[in-house]
């Protein structure tokens, strides 16, 4: 990944560099589809909603007042796209998911993975929009807290308690969920 | 606290890694037709280029305003001197000295009397 800061990336892409626009994107589609999966609790559409708002961004990248800031204006746009989506309850531009080759385990390992998924997307939908987010992007996402203290614009405590209290209450709801000591 | 991190690798992109290249693929096609539109678009350029400008138009007024007026008040001290040699040289022709009050009036205006 680049070492060159979000500054640097926007600056080149509104230069039309294409790698730079590659590199905010290896570096912020997954939060992106965090944000969108917090918001949607679908994973399908929350691929298709984190695309839709990385072109977006891309799109307005002008109106990029704080360019320091792109990853939190980014997750703004994240947000507002998956909370369209859900009002309009239509697909947006979808990717062809039967075109998609990709390397599938066994039917029954499937079937469990779907599973799981299902049950964790079950309980995440007891909690608030908010501590989803900060959970999907702490614990998926390996996002610290001040980075989501700064890209969600929440104070740092807000993000403990809400990562505190998120956890508390998937782990009442799935007891079996296994545990990772935080790094 | 709870310190204890969930294990929600079942919601991870990357389990299907096929899909997720497709969806970073096809996010970044997309991008490339933004961003070729952009090389093209000579007003996107211009846009990219009005901070920058901004910026320098702004650190060149800084700079330049303290100048000019610099340059006027030695400007002004210029006249000052060349209208007290004018009246100066008036009052030497007609073989008199001038009064205060004409003094004061010419180093006021740099004008003769």
């Amino acid at each position: 990944m680049t070492g060159e800061t979000d500054a640097q990336l926007v600056a080149r892409v509104r230069r039309g560099d294409r790698a730079a626009a590659g590199a905010l994107a290896e570096r912020y589609l997954r939060a992106c589809r965090a944000v969108a999966l917090a918001v949607t609790g679908d994973p399908s559409d929350a691929d298709d909603v984190c695309q839709d708002a990385f072109v977006s961004a891309m799109e307005r990248i002008d109106a990029c007042r704080q360019p320091e800031r792109f990853g939190a204006w980014l997750m703004q746009i994240a947000r507002n796209h998956a909370r369209d989506h859900l009002r309009a309850s239509r697909p947006v531009l979808s990717i062809d998911r039967m075109e998609i080759a990709s390397a599938r385990a066994s039917p029954a390992v499937e079937a469990e993975r779907r599973d799981e998924q299902a049950r964790l997307l079950e309980a995440l939908k007891e909690l608030p929009e908010q501590r989803r987010e900060v959970l999907l992007l702490h614990d998926l996402e390996g996002w610290t807290h001040r980075e989501i203290a700064e890209r969600l614009g929440l104070p740092p405590g807000t993000v403990r308690s809400h990562l505190h209290h998120a956890r508390r209450r998937v782990r009442d709801l799935l007891p079996e969920l296994e545990e990772e000591t935080d790094g | 606290m709870d310190e204890r991190r969930l294990d929600l690798s079942a919601l991870d992109p990357a389990r299907d890694a096929g899909r997720w290249r497709a969806v970073m693929d096809s996010t970044l096609a997309r991008v490339d037709d933004v961003l070729l539109h952009r090389r093209q678009d000579p007003l996107a350029l211009i846009a990219g280029w009005r901070r920058p400008l901004l910026a320098a138009a702004a650190a060149a007024v800084v700079v330049l305003v303290p100048v000019e007026l610099l340059l006027e008040r030695r400007e002004a001290r210029v006249e000052t001197v060349r209208g007290l040699v004018a009246v100066s040289t008036a009052w030497a022709q007609e073989g008199r000295a001038p009064t205060g009050a004409e003094l004061l009036r010419a180093m006021d205006t740099g004008s003769a009397p």
